[in-house]
């Protein structure tokens, strides 16, 4: 049997915000309220742990600025966050789902 | 006129300072993520006209140097990389070296040794010996009854001074100017200090309105000066009580000197009165010039036996120099060592261990060896410095026959540890790189050990930068080789480069 992952809660609040539509760094910084030095590092660990995976834009899709990376989650990060939302029931409250959901 | 930077400047030199931190294979990307970012929200920012948005993005930025240290220090790449450096041979003597001086700082710079080693603080050390009696299987062996001192200092033609000393020191309180402290104290004869020629670092040997001496008079090692009296040179002539009795402390001792241990610190003068003539006490004496331990022994052997018909069956005096006694233990140390050295070099030739270089140049043999003796030599040097600072000290002026426990305890240590250290030193170099030396890694377990008598089994360990395999056999068997080192190529270089560099260099 699995055990169960056990995420901390700024890493599931990340999740959360992600699964939400809110892909870039800075997006995720705006709605957690956490710090760049918090948000970024914990965006790496996500990221090596194969729970989210990053990608960039591509350039025919923006204007007038860089492409930008974005987060997504992987399968096994949709499951891990399941298991946090259990472990943590306040999260779907503290991060909003986005207007413009791009999952 | 000087043009003022913006916000978007700022953070970019923010954003470039951090990148240095960032490992150069990652830079690249780090920074573009960075820097589509910081556009995006400057021209959020721009757009909101908010100033406040613009400080906040300034200390988002600064959060770059959190991101940029978790590329450079996360635990993954702390640890490779530690593994990495623990492996290469300058990393493990500096290591050794560091070990060594942090001993040396811990034990205040090594305070017996240089106490074996160095001068001793007194005119003609090789004229003081002990006395003693050796030979008599009872509580008191090695000490003498006070009354045979009365007789040796007669025995001028022999001895030019002798003294007489309680052989057990004590725990004692001294009190002085509101202060208490609790020292090991010594009952010494008030001729002592003469005796050994000492010249006292402050104060002197007998108060000034009784030049003969007195009874519970103090003077102090330097060690308890300084550490119970923070080295306050006003403590002379003060009065003080020990155990109770009134004292007056009249000198200090210089820093090496030390009698009997050196974990004595108040010696008690006393006059001839305070022994009795059957007190069991542990002697000093000064030898004349040109007059031998063994025809000092004779004659004050013969002494006591013409005044008190001591038969001396089975027992006899002994007289040995201090000097000796002092580095004595670090004679039997170095023979120890010898002894430890005869055996490895019989295990090296026995070919049991493959350490001795195939094929190689004059160069790389010399630099396989200089670690090796460099590498064994700081262990014995770090085993010896512990052995002599931090276990029980060496015998060395005659305190009952206890000490004799002890001696050997020390010297029991030494020994187990020059042994196991030397072992560990030669499997150790065993298990290096021919080429660089660093510490192989990687090992792999091949074969089955059932078929042990058809076929080869043990551990296979790689060097990391690919110079070589070495194979450990599991079993070890007569008719199968001992570890045996295959040497690689230059065709397998670009394999072990590459995978160095993505896990460890970054």
């Amino acid at each position: 049997m699995n055990t169960p992952v056990k995420l901390s809660h700024t890493a599931a609040l990340i999740l959360q915000t992600i699964s939400h539509g809110y892909r870039y760094g800075f997006d995720i910084m705006d709605v957690t309220g956490l710090p760049s030095g918090t948000v970024y590092p914990a965006l790496r660990r996500l990221e090596r742990d194969e729970w989210i995976k990053s990608k960039w834009e591509s350039d025919a899709l923006v204007e007038n600025r860089p492409p930008r990376k974005y987060y997504n989650l992987t399968r096994l990060g949709d499951d891990v966050l399941s298991g946090a939302v259990k472990r943590y029931p306040l999260l779907e409250q503290l991060a909003p789902e986005a207007k413009t959901r791009s999952r | 006129m000087k043009a003022r930077l913006t916000t978007l400047d700022q953070c970019r030199i923010i954003l470039r300072a951090a990148s240095w931190i960032v490992p150069l294979r990652a830079r690249t990307e780090w920074r573009k993520e960075w820097d589509a970012e910081l556009s995006c929200a400057w021209q959020i920012s721009q757009a909101e006209a908010r100033s406040a948005k613009r400080t906040g993005l300034r200390r988002r930025c600064c959060g770059a140097f959190l991101d940029a240290a978790w590329y450079r220090f996360n635990r993954e790449d702390l640890r490779r990389r530690s593994e990495h450096w623990s492996r290469t041979p300058a990393v493990f003597l500096l290591a050794l070296i560091s070990a060594l001086l942090l001993f040396l700082g811990g034990s205040g710079y090594l305070p017996r040794m240089r106490s074996i080693l160095m001068p001793p603080p007194y005119a003609d050390a090789q004229q003081i010996v002990t006395v003693s009696r050796t030979g008599v299987i009872d509580s008191a062996e090695w000490v003498v009854p006070y009354s045979w001192v009365k007789i040796w200092r007669r025995q001028g033609q022999v001895l030019e001074g002798v003294a007489a000393y309680d052989w057990r020191p004590k725990q004692s309180v001294l009190a002085t100017g509101g202060r208490r402290v609790s020292v090991a104290s010594v009952q010494v004869e008030d001729g002592l200090l003469g005796v050994f020629g000492v010249k006292l670092l402050l104060g002197r040997t007998s108060p000034p309105d009784k030049p003969e001496g007195c009874r519970n008079c103090l003077v102090l090692s330097y060690q308890a000066w300084r550490r119970n009296f923070s080295g306050d040179p006003n403590i002379l002539q003060k009065r003080a009580t020990i155990d109770g009795q009134q004292a007056i402390i009249l000198g200090v001792l210089p820093e090496r000197f030390w009698f009997p241990s050196d974990d004595v610190g108040v010696l008690r003068l006393a006059d001839e009165g305070s022994f009795s003539a059957d007190k069991p006490v542990g002697v000093v004496a000064r030898l004349r010039p040109r007059i031998t331990e063994r025809w000092a022994e004779w004659q004050l052997a013969r002494s006591i036996s013409n005044r008190t018909g001591e038969p001396f069956s089975g027992s006899f005096v002994q007289v040995w120099r201090v000097q000796d006694r002092v580095r004595q233990p670090l004679t039997s140390y170095g023979l120890t060592l010898c002894l430890s050295l005869v055996v490895m070099a019989v295990v090296v030739g026995s070919g049991r261990l493959n350490l001795l270089p195939q094929r190689w140049g004059a160069g790389a043999a010399c630099r396989w060896w200089a670690f090796f003796a460099t590498k064994t030599s700081l262990f014995l040097l770090i085993l010896l410095a512990g052995v002599v600072e931090f276990t029980p000290e060496p015998y060395v002026f005659p305190r009952g026959k206890t000490t004799l426990i002890l001696e050997s305890v020390s010297l029991w240590i030494f020994s187990i540890g020059c042994v196991l250290l030397l072992w560990w030193s030669l499997i150790d170099q065993q298990r290096r790189c021919r080429v660089c030396l660093q510490r192989l890694a990687l090992p792999a377990y091949i074969g089955r050990s059932g078929c042990l008598l058809l076929s080869w089994a043990g551990t296979e360990l790689v060097c990391a930068a690919g110079h070589g395999l070495l194979h450990v056999t599991e079993t070890d068997v007569c008719w199968l080789n001992p570890a045996q080192w295959t040497q690689l190529d230059e065709s397998w270089k670009p394999l072990f480069a590459e995978k160095l560099e993505s896990e460890v260099l970054g």
